[in-house]
């Protein structure tokens, strides 16, 4: 088992490329795949993330490290010393910086927090999809997501027939 | 030994789903619909599908994605493409009948009977805010039905969030719509409900079980003493309690043995007392806007209570195990309550005597807000003349912070302000709330009148900021360290 500094203990989490990242345990528990691996004593030494290469996973951690509950040497929150809402606050901005990426690594960090389970990353990187469908046109939505309309015209109708109040 | 996930069964299966997309994106993207259109078809999809990441991804992430939009836009993503027409069915539904859903009152009824009957569930959460039914009797009627229907749809069983309010039935006489009582169906699963402006049942004659509610809101519901100890009695897990304006009933008796957290807010319509017998584990009682007048508050048994206020002269009487207010006016000074370190009060005026009075009562006390509420018409009475010989316990030991709101630099308020200046002597944060504007020779002026170089505590620190409103406080953040 490796450790570094008494008392923190850390994890190695190895991509398929190869690569190897050291973690603290704190951090590689933000998530919750992780920790029902590490509670199970599936993690002894180091732990194989399928799917997820090192470009990815070294930001998954980055977001990891950023959003693990920070807590002081006694062991007491950090909120007593920094005020909650400056601390959220910068982690909204924070977190704003870190969702910058192009579509594609955008989509890669969507399946990584979908695959890890860590909701605060799933949710920030969920939301500009959400934006981009919430209050445009389909023909609008297709466009943004690059998707191509498979239907034939007259199932499309059927569609928005049956489901004639989400089109009005 | 290195152990790897790959020994979980998901992963596997992930891992297997991986390797069939990553080398064969056409296969993928064809495959639902092999055979049955044109060549030409499949070689355009595979070069738009190149771009299109989105629907490469698995199923419960689209799911998860429809579940967070609103519930217009997530029913509309069935007609984006083939890929996407399952999705809305099996993802968690979120129906939130808004304006946006649907802009006429009326018609918003049907459209979420329409939506409770098409959607399997499991919903997520339902919020219905202001749900009005016709006037005319057969069809009012009729819509009365389809609501009791509502709750026993398959769509809302293992609902986790419910919110829902109904409009008045007679706006003279304020009468309200009686709560369906088919409610009561969702109480196994509900985490939170937040019911408003209807009438509870006289009498619940079934067995009722909240065993997974945290949250729990009532405002503007007329209910009985006996309901509202049937229901609060039901609740296995609550820990955060809001009543606001509770119509028909002049007590309201708590005894909770999970309870951290309660907010009153204008309870009773004319006097009334809330008697909380036994919370072990009560953190907070939060009293956002005091009736003037009416209101008793009555706790016997609270040994955790941390965090309390408003406290006002407006409400008459305030009991807290044995230390007893009256108009906010100790009634004795031999009993301290010493598990308080969060405490606002407000008063017309900066009177030092009257605060020093309560404060006596609160030895342990570490943040203090004091807001001046000028319109207040009932003031204190008969507070003690401060004795310096009679030092006020904890001032020196354990006040680090003070605010005031509505400070105007007035010779009162410096007067107040500068007491705690020079005798707190642990104090660390002076926030003074003002509503004019400031300049850096008024802030100059009062640091001077303050006498702030005398300052007791050397660390203490002095901001001015803009007033808030205390009329919202947050009842079920029960991180926030400080509410007010």
């Amino acid at each position: 088992m490796a450790t570094r500094e008494a008392g923190k203990k850390m994890i190695m989490l190895k991509s398929p490329d190869g690569m190897e990242f050291e973690v603290e345990e704190a951090v590689a528990m933000e998530s919750q795949t992780i920790r029902k691996m590490i509670e199970d004593d599936c993690a002894d030494t180091a732990i194989l993330i399928p799917n997820i290469n090192s470009k990815i996973l070294s930001r998954v951690i980055e977001y990891c490290n950023k959003h693990v509950p920070t807590t002081g040497a006694t062991g007491a929150a950090a909120s007593d010393t920094v005020a909650p809402a400056a601390l959220a606050e910068d982690l909204k901005i924070w977190d704003a910086e870190f969702i910058k990426v192009n579509r594609a690594t955008r989509f890669d960090l969507i399946q990584a927090a979908s695959y890890l389970n860590i909701k605060g990353l799933l949710d920030l990187t969920s939301q500009t999809t959400i934006d981009t469908i919430s209050d445009n046109s389909l023909e609008e939505i297709r466009s943004f997501l690059s998707t191509k309309n498979d239907y034939l015209p007259e199932e499309e109708q059927t569609i928005r027939r049956e489901n004639q109040w989400a089109f009005q | 030994m290195n152990r790897t996930v790959a020994a979980i069964p998901a992963v596997r299966k992930r891992e297997a789903e991986a390797q069939a997309a990553a080398p064969a994106p056409k296969r993928l993207t064809s495959a639902g619909t092999a055979g049955r259109r044109p060549r030409k078809r499949i070689r355009e999809d595979k070069l738009v599908s190149d771009g299109d990441l989105i629907s490469k991804l698995p199923d419960d992430i689209l799911g998860t994605i429809i579940s967070l939009l609103p519930t217009k836009d997530g029913a509309r993503t069935q007609a984006i493409a083939r890929r996407w027409r399952p999705l809305w069915r099996s993802a968690p539904l979120n129906l939130h009948a808004s304006y946006h859903l649907c802009s006429k009152q009326f018609k918003r009824l049907s459209v979420v009977s329409r939506i409770l009957s098409d959607h399997p569930g499991p919903a997520r959460r339902f919020v219905f805010r202001l749900v009005r039914l016709h006037k005319a009797k057969k069809r009012h009627a009729e819509e009365a039905a389809q609501i009791e229907n509502w709750f026993h749809s398959r769509a809302l069983r293992n609902l986790k969030e419910l919110d829902i309010s109904f409009d008045l039935l007679d706006y003279v006489h304020e009468k309200l719509y009686p709560l369906p009582s088919s409610v009561f169906c969702l109480a196994p699963t509900l985490l939170v409900a937040l019911i408003s402006f209807c009438e509870f049942p006289k009498e619940i004659t079934h067995s009722l079980s909240f065993p997974l509610l945290k949250q729990l809101i009532l405002r503007r519901v007329s209910i009985c003493q006996d309901v509202f100890h049937g229901v609060l009695s039901a609740c296995h897990l609550l820990e955060s309690l809001e009543l606001k304006e509770i119509r028909d009933t002049n007590c309201l008796r708590i005894s909770s043995a999970t309870l951290r957290s309660v907010s009153l807010c204008a309870c009773f319509a004319a006097k009334g007392e809330l008697f909380i017998e036994d919370a072990p584990l009560l953190e907070r009682l939060l009293l956002p806007c005091p009736r003037e007048g009416g209101e008793i508050i009555r706790i016997i048994q609270a040994p955790k209570l941390e965090i309390l206020g408003l406290l006002s002269p407006r409400i008459s009487k305030i009991e807290i195990a044995n230390v007893v207010f009256q108009s906010l006016t100790p009634t004795s000074l031999n009993n301290t309550i010493a598990t308080v370190k969060v405490l606002a009060l407000e008063f017309p005026v900066p009177d030092l005597n009257a605060v020093i009075d309560v404060l006596r009562c609160f030895p342990c006390l570490e943040k203090l807000h004091v807001i001046w509420e000028k319109y207040l018409k009932i003031g204190t009475k008969n507070a003690r003349q401060y004795d310096p010989l009679d030092p006020v316990k904890g001032l020196d030991t354990h006040l680090k912070k003070l605010v005031l709101k509505n400070y105007e630099g007035s010779e009162q308020d410096v007067g107040f302000a500068k007491f705690f200046i020079l005798n707190a002597k642990v104090l660390k944060e002076l926030k003074f709330g003002v509503s004019h504007r400031i300049n850096k020779q008024w802030v100059a002026d009062q640091y001077r009148l303050l006498e702030m170089e005398n300052r007791a505590s050397q660390g203490a620190q002095l901001e001015f900021i803009q007033n808030d409103d205390v009329s919202s406080l947050d009842a079920h953040d029960l991180s926030t360290a400080d509410p007010f």
